[in-house]
């Protein structure tokens, strides 16, 4: 009994993220933000919460332009919601910008993975793309994947809670119970909540990890010519592949020089790795 | 005989009379005009005089045939008679040869006017000054046709003849291949690689080639030939050439031979190979950009549809019909495609071309004919369809719409044939639409993992087990040792009665009071010592309470109450209020003297 206490304790202490936070949390689409001048008039003095159902109204009237504006204008004031980035990448849709689009649903899943609207736009617009969608990893990673975004972050942190409730019930059970099948199966039980619980906290780490991370990115213009070297191509031999609009990317480098301006190491897939100018990316 | 015979086949036979005029003819030339009189006797020829051509022979020559049939037992028989004028061509240009007239059986019957032409005469060609210089070989005279003569490029040739050098893409041009030769007699005649339209699409018309007709080209004389006669369609701008292809052929050359006095003339054949001829032509595009919908149809159209019927039954076959029809490249349009709803079932449309070669175009009607058999019960729209050509008159692009239908479907008798349940089509897919409402937005999404809070859930979780655990041990242990609880209850259940006592005690009565007072050290002992209420004695008492580590004076007090509250209560006299505090005051003390002795357990 002594010993289970032990344990207990010690995951407690263990535990390391437990004074953790996040700083960059939330991707801010800053550069995108239109200034304040462009909204109409009449939006200014309206109250913060109707912005975001006023660009759903311009929505409905057909006018993307003023959706988009005002949907940034309302990301700007009030934050960002998984909802709000999924309107967002619809007005963008609606006006032909495929890449922004697709940079917005990846946002909008990103806070909540189970928004299964934006998944299936996200799906639709990632056929009407150039590039065939790139298979990503093993099956044990595309497994992992989905397990992860099973749930969105928080509701597996209150899954781990919960199991770890269960788990000391149990412990509880075995401590005091005098049967000895009710013994054998908490002791069992016990042990096995205790695993899964184990899981879902490393589970919840994961998820807040997919949240906080920004090493994905999208590719902007109609096509971008990726270099071996981080600079443009001074000569074919210096070319490495052609992607287009909408193409997902893994930044794993990034550097800054005078003459080039800032340059990525992106990761296309399983192997392919070139260099590609910032400008022609934006980070989920 | 002749007469009666006449008379016979006059009831079957149709007089007629008719003038076959010349050839082209060069002028200086002899020609001939005959007049053919069929199934008559003719008398009192008038022949008029041609202008420009002298009459060489006044009187005409003039020969009969007779030809005499037996189909089935029926007899017919017909003569013709054919009067010959000579004349000579004297002055080139058209010429008309007037009506003729004749009498026969008692009747006048009148030729139709004729027209033809005379040619010049070929010019010499070269320096005209060299004597020697043999002159080049000329149609209308056999004895140019010398065999030691070469024979010329200029003397035999093919020709590519376009009726335009400029077109849009898609117009119709009509291209006639001629062979052109100053060698009446031909032998042999073989394509040895045919001719090359590249960038057209052809339509041939069937032509059969045949010396027949006089033709000045570059100031000669020449026979003609059709060889190939057709209407090209240009594909693609730009300069497109026509390629003639090449020919062998044998033409027949005369060779004099002279044996001593006569100096006869023998025919040889010579080979002759034809270079090709190539022709451009100027190709212009249409204008761009082209209108949605054009269907490539250059030229000038009409454009009508048709439904067999508009109200049906499911199941029920419906003709939809679109008719093209006018000239230019009508065999190459792309066919109307119509948006048919998905609840008809479609076949493939039947295409039905009914075009000839008309002057120097193409004309005629397509018919697209789509077989639909309605699914679904309901009405349903056919949209109007639109027909989009280049009118080569006004320089552009013409819409034609032919109307929309809309189609009532009752249910069919059919049974089995739409019993199958049938999955849901999707006719169109596209994003879902923006979630309205309550968006939830904020600026900060930390997930609750990297909030001190959220761990400590779980050490509060941690710290409630443990607590409940001890708690519940202790109380088991309590639970399980009875005389511990009775032992520490003493205290709380002697003070209750003490406190009673107090009370009897207030109002002075005495008698309660002390069997009060006596019931709260009684009580407290028995359940202090754990000893039952019949093992209770004063030796008894004092035994345990020694053993017990209380000391002896205690005892000795605890005695002192007890005798002094049994003598009072049975001595009622003596309940002055003063010892009655006393010993109230003296129990309270010894209880709790006892308390803080801690009386150990056995």
């Amino acid at each position: 009994m002594k010993s289970i206490i032990a344990i207990l304790i010690s995951i407690l202490f263990l535990s390391p993220a437990a004074s953790m936070r996040a700083q960059d949390s939330i991707p801010q689409p800053a550069n995108a933000v239109p200034s304040e001048e462009s909204i109409p008039q009449a939006t200014q003095e309206t109250a913060a919460g109707t912005l975001a159902a006023q660009a759903d109204s311009a929505y409905s009237a057909d006018n993307f332009t003023l959706a988009e504006q005002l949907y940034l204008e309302s990301i700007r004031r009030d934050g960002t919601s998984t909802t709000i980035f999924y309107n967002l990448g619809n007005a963008y849709y609606r006006q032909g910008n495929l890449g922004k689009a697709i940079v917005n649903y990846e946002r909008a899943l990103k806070l909540d993975p189970t928004n299964a609207d934006a998944r299936s736009n996200l799906e639709f617009v990632k056929t009407k793309i150039t590039d065939r969608q790139i298979d990503q990893g093993s099956i044990m990673d595309t497994l992992w994947q989905s397990v992860v975004c099973m749930f969105r972050a928080d509701t597996w942190a209150w899954i781990a809670v919960l199991l770890f409730a269960l788990f000391l019930a149990g412990a509880f059970t075995y401590i005091l119970s005098n049967v000895v099948m009710v013994k054998k199966l908490s002791f069992f039980g016990g042990i096995v909540v205790f695993i899964l619980c184990a899981a879902a906290v490393i589970v919840s780490f994961a998820a807040a990890n997919r949240i906080s991370d920004n090493k994905y990115a999208i590719i902007l213009p109609p096509s971008a010519q990726l270099s071996t070297t981080p600079r443009a191509a001074r000569s074919a031999s210096e070319e490495a592949f052609l992607l287009h609009e909408g193409t997902k990317v893994e930044i794993v480098d990034s550097i800054s020089t005078q003459a080039e301006g800032k340059w990525y190491e992106v990761k296309v897939g399983q192997r392919e790795r070139a260099w590609i100018k910032a400008e022609d990316t934006e980070r989920i | 005989m002749i007469a009666i015979f006449g008379t016979v086949a006059a009831m079957v036979a149709q007089t007629s009379f008719q003038v076959i005029p010349p050839r082209n003819v060069i002028a200086g030339n002899v020609f001939y005009v005959t007049y053919r009189l069929t199934n008559g006797d003719g008398s009192s020829l008038n022949a008029p005089a041609i202008s420009g051509c002298k009459l060489l022979s006044p009187r005409p020559g003039v020969s009969t045939m007779q030809s005499m049939q037996i189909i089935n037992g029926n007899q017919t028989s017909s003569t013709t008679e054919d009067y010959t004028f000579t004349y000579r061509a004297e002055k080139e240009g058209t010429y008309t040869i007037p009506e003729a007239t004749i009498s026969a059986g008692g009747k006048t019957y009148r030729t139709k006017s004729a027209t033809f032409k005379i040619l010049p005469p070929d010019k010499a060609s070269g320096s005209q000054g060299g004597y020697y210089q043999q002159p080049s070989a000329r149609v209308d005279d056999i004895d140019s046709q010398d065999s030691q003569k070469q024979i010329s490029k200029d003397d035999i040739f093919v020709r590519v003849i376009l009726n335009k050098s400029h077109a849009y893409e898609g117009e119709a041009i009509e291209c006639t291949l001629k062979l052109y030769t100053k060698f009446e007699r031909i032998n042999s005649f073989m394509m040895t690689s045919p001719p090359t339209f590249d960038g057209f699409l052809i339509d041939e018309l069937d032509t059969q080639a045949a010396l027949n007709e006089v033709e000045h080209y570059n100031g000669q004389n020449y026979i003609t030939a059709v060889l190939k006669k057709c209407i090209i369609f240009p594909q693609k701008s730009g300069k497109l050439t026509i390629n003639s292809g090449k020919y062998d052929l044998s033409v027949v050359q005369l060779e004099r031979v002279s044996n001593g006095f006569f100096i006869s003339a023998r025919p040889v054949e010579r080979e002759v190979h034809l270079q090709p001829f190539k022709q451009t032509v100027n190709i212009t595009p249409l204008p761009q950009p082209a209108p949605a919908g054009f269907s490539g149809a250059v030229g000038q159209f009409k454009f009508e549809s048709n439904l067999s019927s508009t109200e049906l039954r499911t199941g029920e076959a419906v003709a939809l019909r679109y008719i093209v029809t006018g000239s230019g490249n009508i065999k190459y349009i792309r066919e109307p495609k119509p948006e048919i709803p998905s609840e008809f079932e479609q076949y493939t449309p039947k295409t039905d071309e009914n075009t000839r070669i008309a002057g120097n175009t193409l004309t005629g009607t397509v018919t697209v004919e789509y077989t639909l058999v309605p699914q679904s019960v309901g009405e349903f729209n056919i949209p109007q369809q639109e027909f989009v050509y280049f009118d080569l008159a006004k320089k552009g692009y013409v819409t034609l719409t032919a109307p929309g239908y809309t189609v009532k479907v009752a249910k069919g008798s059919g049974t089995t044939y739409n019993a199958d349940q049938r999955d849901i089509e999707a006719k169109n897919t596209d994003i879902l639409h923006i979630k309205t409402g309550e968006k939830n937005q904020s600026h900060d999404h930390t997930p609750m993992i990297r909030f001190w809070w959220y761990w400590g859930i779980f050490g509060c979780l941690l710290a409630a087990a443990l607590l409940g655990l001890w708690a519940y041990r202790r109380q088991l242990k309590l639970d399980a040792d009875v005389a511990g609880r009775r032992t520490s209850r003493a205290n709380k259940v002697a003070r209750k009665r003490l406190k009673a006592a107090e009370g009897f005690m207030k109002n002075h009565q005495s008698e309660k009071f002390y069997e009060e007072l006596l019931r709260a050290m009684w009580g407290y002992l028995s359940d202090k010592l754990n000893m039952p209420a019949s093992q209770l004695t004063r030796e008894n008492i004092v035994a345990t309470l020694s053993q017990r580590g209380v000391g002896s004076e205690i005892c000795d007090k605890v005695i002192k109450i007890l005798d002094e509250c049994e003598m009072a209560r049975y001595t009622p006299d003596s309940s002055l209020d003063s010892s009655v505090e006393a010993i109230y005051n003296e129990a309270t003390d010894t209880i709790n003297a006892m308390e803080r002795s801690k009386i150990t357990r056995k």
